[in-house]
């Protein structure tokens, strides 16, 4: 590993530790949680880079926005389950691709989509599925038509599956993944602001040029199934269930940041770029140590 | 065009059209908008003015909110023949909605040259939720969004041939829409200006020609320009504009009492301008939630039928797979997929702008790319499954797919919709105008709840009053917080919230839900069976 490389990982966990004792008490009990949620972007780095063999610069975008990322800082140092099989999820699928691509199996890629999908049914529990019944809400459609088109349209299968719908959908929403007032952390959303633009870009570029669509694919089912879980909890949105998505999304978003810097190579992009997320890190960190507890 | 495509696309559009004029006369009910379009193009061909005494405005001064008159002119010859009803209201609107579905065909068509595509993409318009609802009824929205789609496409054909002609009429069709609703005159500018910018070097080429269209724009444009801001419309914009909501304020307010001291930072980030900024954009960005477009739609339940989204849940993937192939394919020329995503962008501006988002209503026109993008979305999917031996398998899963979805929405739409929601619209005034002019002579005054929304107009419209008679009796209340007002008495009427004490004797009094001591003389109930009415006899 390059001299540059070890002093940039040195310094992500730094901040990223800082960052999580700006608000939590440093203590024996925290610090192990402290430790491991630091280090979960040291993790993301190696994945990235091993995805991604031809070029670190990805790598680098991916794990200084997974260390600024809102969603991630709030999470890492609460809870520890979450936290810890994020990191366990993370070296898995970094071991597996390192293995496999020395190998150079056909497998790889079943294997990292099969991976986080095992990792969701951790948080299937027995109030999964349990959504809040309504009964006045059928004997209103039957009372506005009648019983067969009760069965036909509004029956509880399909009942249950606008459930799941409706907050599965939720977690795409701007409001939890920008705005926040549907998350857990009510003054911001799970991304920082500029990112939601270079996470549509990046998703949709992923897919409109042939290049490492397969990587990219692993990451949208990621991307698709980590909210699975969370959508079967009764509540609209259960931020600490949707946890995994953070990584996919911290993905796509470095894509497009990483299409942007490609295509647009001079200086003024760059410190463009830098500036705006500057300024929202200040707007989040503002809202998460000022304004938060209060 | 070969002739089963030519049927396929009279199939269409017959298809739309019936689904569009199905029981048009008498449902949706009515609501106090198309009263009062109806009822004041009624009192233009009486009398030449309006409700209000002005002689042919372009804004008609209405509830106090001066709405925008193309739509009343429009109304003007069916009124003229049919007479005034609900129907002869709604038909400019019925026959506009159709012909954006055939435009959208002609578009498409004169930008890709596949006919399929252009077919897939009118039958997704025919049967979009979104586009069906504003349909029908006399929704100004989707007659300037007919404006606004026929323009492109004149736009797109002076690109082809003759110049001057097609763009002359693009440049009529923008400038009718801004005629037509407060929305489009921020929408059709800003799509022009992406047109002009986008086919830049075109327009430049084309600099000698393009003089004259662009006089008879600005010719067309200065009057509803003066008349917009004579009449009040920054008054119009301040009464629902985003910054008539005072959450960001107070929430900037609360950030800022939080600090112990503030210094340069706080004072910027906690800014009740930086929280405006922030609360737009969160009123922009929520017109692209996807439960917003798929599974719940508006909250406003007069723009929303119960339990369905603005598109079909089906339509999502086709959605994303759309943009996908847009970007990647060149089923579309460069330039016309910058304008296609332009158009997504740029119809939720004016709805954004507004304290009540996301809004069905003011961004009705992001229904035009969003059903271009699903039915490319579609027509890829069927190029994906053309080689593969389960091709019909999966084509007869799509048709059941979208079967359901189709017979759902319009299950929701015709059996659920006015019983769920029975005060969205003005349910049972067309049974109680008639009622108590029958009953008028017998006494003195009548007495009607205000509950419903500007319910005088609706008794002008069904009982079709003299218009030189209101003229000169009618007086307008004060603005409300919104900027509207209302007609609290003519004739022998009078509304308010009813309270029987106050009311004098040889009354007839019509409540909603007020206590009254005696026994109702007659009920009239919403369509789910709950009185909506009560009709009592004050002696």
């Amino acid at each position: 590993m390059a001299k540059n490389t070890k002093a940039f990982l040195i310094i992500v966990f730094i901040i990223s530790f800082i960052l999580k004792i700006l608000r939590v008490e440093l203590n024996l009990i925290n610090l192990p949680i402290l430790i491991l949620s630091s280090l979960i972007p040291i993790v993301f780095f190696f994945l990235i880079k091993e995805i991604d063999q031809k070029s670190e610069k990805l790598a680098f975008i991916s794990t200084i926005l997974l260390t600024l990322n809102p969603y991630n800082i709030y999470f890492s140092d609460i809870t520890l389950k979450t936290n810890f099989f994020l990191f366990l999820l993370l070296l898995m699928m970094w071991l597996v691709s390192k293995y496999f691509h020395i190998k150079n199996n056909k497998f790889l890629l079943p294997i990292l989509i099969i991976i986080p999908l095992i990792f969701n049914l951790i948080f299937i529990d027995n109030n999964s599925g349990l959504y809040p019944q309504d009964q006045h809400r059928t004997q209103t459609i039957i009372n506005e038509t009648n019983s067969l088109d009760y069965y036909i349209f509004y029956n509880p299968i399909q009942l249950f599956l606008r459930n799941f719908t409706i907050r599965y959908l939720n977690y795409f929403s701007p409001e939890f993944l920008i705005f926040g007032n549907t998350f857990a952390n009510p003054r911001h959303g799970t991304i920082l602001y500029p990112s939601i633009i270079f996470l549509i870009l990046g998703i949709f570029i992923s897919f409109s040029s042939k290049k490492k669509q397969k990587i990219n694919l692993i990451f949208l089912i990621w991307l698709l199934i980590a909210p699975i879980s969370a959508a079967l909890s009764p509540e609209l949105i259960n931020s600490n269930k949707a946890f995994f998505m953070s990584i996919p999304l911290v993905y796509f978003i470095s894509i497009g940041i990483y299409f942007i810097l490609n295509k647009y190579k001079n200086k003024l992009v760059y410190f463009s770029i830098i500036f705006i997320y500057l300024l929202s890190l200040i707007y989040y960190l503002d809202m998460y140590l000022n304004h938060f507890i209060k | 065009m070969k002739l089963i495509q030519k049927i396929i696309l009279i199939l269409i559009l017959l298809t739309a059209f019936f689904l569009r004029a199905y029981k048009l006369d008498s449902f949706p009910a009515i609501n106090s908008d198309e009263a009062a379009i109806g009822y004041n193009a009624y009192s233009l061909l009486q009398t030449g003015k309006d409700e209000h005494g002005a002689s042919w405005p372009l804004h008609f001064k209405s509830f106090g909110d001066f709405k925008p008159g193309a739509y009343f002119y429009l109304s003007l010859p069916f009124i003229k023949v049919l007479d005034l009803n609900l129907l002869t209201v709604r038909l400019p609107n019925l026959i506009l909605s159709v012909l954006t579905i055939l435009f959208i065909y002609k578009l498409v068509i004169l930008l890709t040259k596949n006919n399929k595509l252009a077919l897939i993409s009118a039958a997704v318009l025919t049967f979009s939720p979104w586009h069906l609802h504003f349909s029908r009824g006399a929704w100004e929205s989707s007659v300037a969004l007919s404006f606004i789609v026929i323009g492109i496409y004149f736009f797109f054909k002076s690109i082809e041939k003759k110049f001057l002609l097609n763009f002359s009429l693009f440049i009529i069709f923008f400038s009718a829409s801004l005629y037509t609703y407060h929305s489009a005159r921020i929408i059709a500018p800003l799509l022009a200006l992406s047109l002009f910018i986008i086919y830049f070097n075109f327009i430049k080429s084309k600099i000698p020609q393009i003089i004259f269209p662009i006089l008879i724009g600005v010719i067309l444009t200065i009057p509803v320009l003066f008349s917009f801001l004579q009449n009040g419309g920054s008054a119009r914009f301040n009464g629902v504009g985003f910054t008539s909501d005072q959450g960001p304020l107070l929430r900037s307010t609360e950030l800022l009492n939080q600090h112990k001291s503030l210094n340069i930072i706080n004072r910027t980030i906690d800014n009740k301008r930086v929280l405006y900024s922030i609360s737009w954009l969160q009123k922009y960005t929520s017109h692209f939630d996807l439960n917003f477009l798929a599974t719940s739609g508006d909250y406003v339940p007069r723009s929303k039928s119960p339990d369905i989204g603005q598109i079909h849940l089906i339509d999502l993937p086709f959605l994303f797979l759309g943009i996908i192939y847009l970007l990647s394919s060149t089923i579309y020329h460069r330039r016309s997929k910058i304008f296609i995503l332009s158009f997504l962008l740029i119809a939720p501006l004016a709805a954004s702008l507004t304290f009540q988002a996301p809004s069905a209503l003011r961004a009705l026109s992001m229904v035009i790319p969003i059903s271009i993008l699903i039915a490319l979305g579609i027509f890829n999917f069927l190029k994906i499954i053309q080689n593969n031996k389960f091709k019909n398998i999966f084509l007869i899963i799509l048709i059941l797919i979208y079967g359901y979805s189709i017979i759902y929405s319009l299950d929701s739409y015709f059996l659920h919709y006015e019983k769920r929601y029975p005060t969205a619209w003005q349910t049972g005034f067309s049974e109680l105008a008639p009622y108590l002019e029958q009953q008028k002579n017998q006494y003195q005054q009548i007495y009607v709840t205000n509950k419903y929304d500007q319910p005088y107009i609706l008794f002008l419209f069904f009982s079709k009053y003299p218009p030189q008679l209101i003229q000169k009796e009618i007086k307008l209340t004060p603005p409300d917080n919104f900027g509207f007002s209302t007609v609290l008495n003519y004739d022998k009427y009078h509304f308010e919230k009813i309270n029987w004490e106050k009311i004098p004797s040889n009354s007839l009094v019509i409540t909603s839900d007020e206590i009254v001591p005696i026994e109702p003389k007659k009920i009239i109930n919403f369509p789910n069976g709950q009185p909506g009415f009560k009709i009592y006899s004050k002696l």
